[in-house]
C-alpha cells in the first residue's frame, strides 16, 4: 500500500515536472516570436517587450524603413523635433479667427481644450515625395494622436479627409503636407489635451507633465523626450 | 487549532469546493478556447495594423472587457466563492452539529474557525482560476508590457492604478489579485451572517450574489460603485475608475462588520 502511494506521488511529480518544463518552453517560444521585419535588419526581443530608442529635442532621428499607421518612411527620411509649447484655444483663435474648437459643444462641463504644439522638421533624402509619419503624444498612462485639423490649419493645408483623420494621415488630394525629394520642411504639429482623457491629478498638472512623442513599430519604440533637457 | 483544522478540512475537501473550482475553470477554458486562441491567430494583423502586438496583459480574463467571459466570471463570482463552505453554518445548525461542537469548544471559536475556513476557500475559488487563465493565456500570447500609445489596452489615465499598470503590469495584476482574494474571502463569509436569520438554505447560499446584484443594479454605475464587489474587483475596469482608498475602507469595513456580527451571534447563542 505504501509502495503504491509512493509510486502515485512519483507519477504526479513527473507529470508536474513535464507540465512545468513544457510550459516554460512554450512561454519562452511565444515571447521570442519575431513579428514582421524591423528596419535595419530583423530584430527579436528576448522577453517580448519593446526595444526603446530614446532621443532628445533637436536630435535627428533616422526613420528610414519605419512604419506607422500603415505608412512606410522611405530611405533617407529624417525627422527632428524642437521644444514644445502648450497653448489655450483662445491663442489659436486669435491666430486663426475662423477656427472654432471641434468639441466645443461637448466640452462645456469640462475646462476648454489645451493644445500642445511642437515643431517637426522632416528631411527627405529619398527620390520620392514623403508624407510625414505622425508620432503620438504620451505621458505615463495618457496618450493621444495628432490633431489632424489643427495640424493642417497650422501648416496651410486645407484639411485632412474622412477616414484619414482617424490616423492623422493627410489626404494627398488636399496635399501640402508632404516633403518633396531632397528637401527639408518644417511643420507645426498639434496635439489636443482634453480634460476627460486625463486623470484629475494629471489635468491639474497638465503644463508640467513629462510629455514624450512616440512612434511604435513593434518591436521598436522611438521616444522623443519633450520635457527633459 | 483543532476546530480550525477540522473546519478547513471540511471547506477544502468537499465536492462543492471541487464543483466551484471546476465551474470557474470551465469558464477559463472557454475563454482561452474562444477568445485567446483566435486572438493569437490574428497577432500579425495587430502588429502590421497597429504597430503593436496583443499581450497577455490585454487579453487574459482580467485584462480585456470585450468578451462575455470576464462579465460572466465576475457576475457569478459571489456565488462561486460561497459554494464550498458558506452555507455550512446554516446546515450545521439544522442538523445539530453546531450543538455537538459547542460542547467541546466555545461558539466564538467555532464561528471564527468557520469564517476563516470560508474566507480561505472563497479566496482559493476566486484566485486559482484567474491564475490559471493568466498562465494559459501566456501559452499563446507574449508578456509584452502595456503601451498607452498603442491604444490596445483598456486602462485609461482615470482608471484605478493606471500609472502602475503602464510602469509595472505584473505589480498591477498582483495588486488586483490581492484585492480579489481579500474581497472574495469576505464575500464568502457573508452567508454566515444570514445563517440564523433566513430559513432557507438556498437563500443563505445565494445571499452574497443577491446583495451584489442588487447593489450593482442600484449603484453600479454611480460614484458609489466602490461598494459593489463585482464592479471593483474587475482588473479590466470596464467602468470609470474608483478611488483605491474608498475600496480599501469598504473592504476593511466589511471585515469589521463580519467580525462584530459573528462575535455577537456567538455571544447570543452561547447563552441559549
Amino acid at each position: 500500500m505504501k509502495k503504491h502511494k509512493a509510486l502515485m506521488f512519483l507519477a504526479a511529480g513527473l507529470v508536474v515536472l513535464v507540465v512545468v518544463v513544457a510550459s516554460a518552453f512554450r512561454i519562452s517560444q511565444v515571447n521570442s516570436i519575431q513579428y514582421g521585419e524591423a528596419p535595419g535588419g530583423s530584430r527579436e526581443t528576448e522577453d517580448g517587450s519593446v526595444l526603446r530608442h530614446l532621443y532628445r529635442i533637436g536630435e535627428q532621428i533616422d526613420l528610414s524603413g519605419y512604419e506607422a499607421d500603415k505608412k512606410k518612411a522611405p530611405q533617407g527620411y529624417m525627422v527632428t523635433y524642437d521644444s514644445h509649447q502648450i497653448v489655450e484655444a483662445d491663442d489659436i483663435q486669435s491666430e486663426f479667427p475662423d477656427w472654432a474648437p471641434y468639441y466645443s459643444s461637448a466640452t462645456e462641463k469640462y475646462d476648454p481644450e489645451k493644445y500642445l504644439k511642437v515643431r517637426m522638421t522632416v528631411t527627405n533624402n529619398s527620390e520620392e515625395e514623403a508624407s510625414p509619419l505622425w508620432f503620438r503624444l504620451e505621458s505615463t498612462s495618457w496618450s493621444t494622436i495628432v490633431n489632424p485639423q489643427l495640424t493642417a490649419l497650422m501648416n496651410g493645408a486645407s484639411g485632412m479627409s474622412g477616414a484619414q483623420k482617424e490616423t492623422g494621415e493627410e489626404s494627398a488630394a488636399h496635399g501640402s503636407l508632404t516633403v518633396p525629394p531632397h528637401e527639408s520642411r518644417t511643420f507645426t504639429v498639434v496635439y489636443s489635451l482634453w480634460e476627460p482623457t486625463f486623470s484629475e491629478q494629471q489635468w491639474q498638472n497638465v503644463y508640467d507633465l513629462p510629455y514624450s512623442l512616440v512612434l511604435l513599430d513593434y518591436p521598436d519604440k522611438l521616444i522623443v523626450n519633450l520635457t527633459e533637457g | 487549532m483543532g476546530i480550525l483544522r477540522i473546519e478547513l478540512g471540511r471547506a477544502f475537501l468537499n465536492r462543492w469546493f471541487a464543483a466551484a473550482l471546476g465551474l470557474a475553470s470551465a469558464i477559463v477554458v472557454a475563454h482561452v478556447a474562444f477568445s485567446i486562441m483566435p486572438a493569437a491567430a490574428e497577432q500579425q494583423m495587430y502588429v502590421e495594423g497597429v504597430g503593436f502586438p496583443l499581450s497577455v496583459f490585454n487579453r487574459w480574463i482580467g485584462g480585456w472587457p470585450g468578451t462575455v467571459f470576464p462579465t460572466l466570471y465576475f457576475f457569478i463570482l459571489p456565488l462561486l466563492v460561497c459554494l464550498p463552505f458558506s452555507a455550512t453554518l446554516y446546515s450545521d445548525t439544522r442538523t445539530g452539529y453546531d450543538g455537538q461542537v459547542a460542547t467541546r469548544v466555545s461558539r466564538r471559536r467555532y464561528y471564527y474557525s468557520k469564517a476563516a475556513a470560508a474566507f480561505l476557500s472563497g479566496m482559493a475559488v476566486a484566485v486559482v482560476p484567474l491564475v490559471l487563465d493568466f498562465y494559459l493565456t501566456a501559452l499563446f500570447l507574449p508578456l509584452v508590457m502595456p503601451e498607452p500609445a498603442s491604444g490596445l489596452f483598456p486602462i485609461f489615465p482615470y482608471s484605478t492604478w493606471s500609472d502602475i499598470y503602464y510602469t509595472n503590469a505584473f505589480l498591477y495584476t498582483g495588486m488586483f489579485l490581492a484585492l480579489i482574494a481579500g474581497a472574495s474571502g469576505l464575500i464568502a463569509c457573508v452567508p454566515l451572517l444570514f445563517s440564523r436569520l433566513l430559513g432557507n438554505g438556498v437563500l443563505v447560499l445565494c445571499s452574497s450574489l443577491f446583495l451584489d446584484t442588487i447593489a450593482n443594479y442600484l449603484i453600479g454605475s454611480t460614484d458609489l460603485k466602490f461598494l459593489v464587489p463585482s464592479v471593483f474587483m474587475r482588473p479590466d475596469q470596464p467602468y470609470y475608475g474608483f478611488d483605491g482608498i474608498q475600496v480599501a475602507l469598504f473592504v476593511c469595513g466589511l471585515a469589521a462588520l463580519e467580525l462584530v456580527a459573528l462575535y455577537r451571534m456567538a455571544k447570543r447563542h452561547e447563552t441559549c
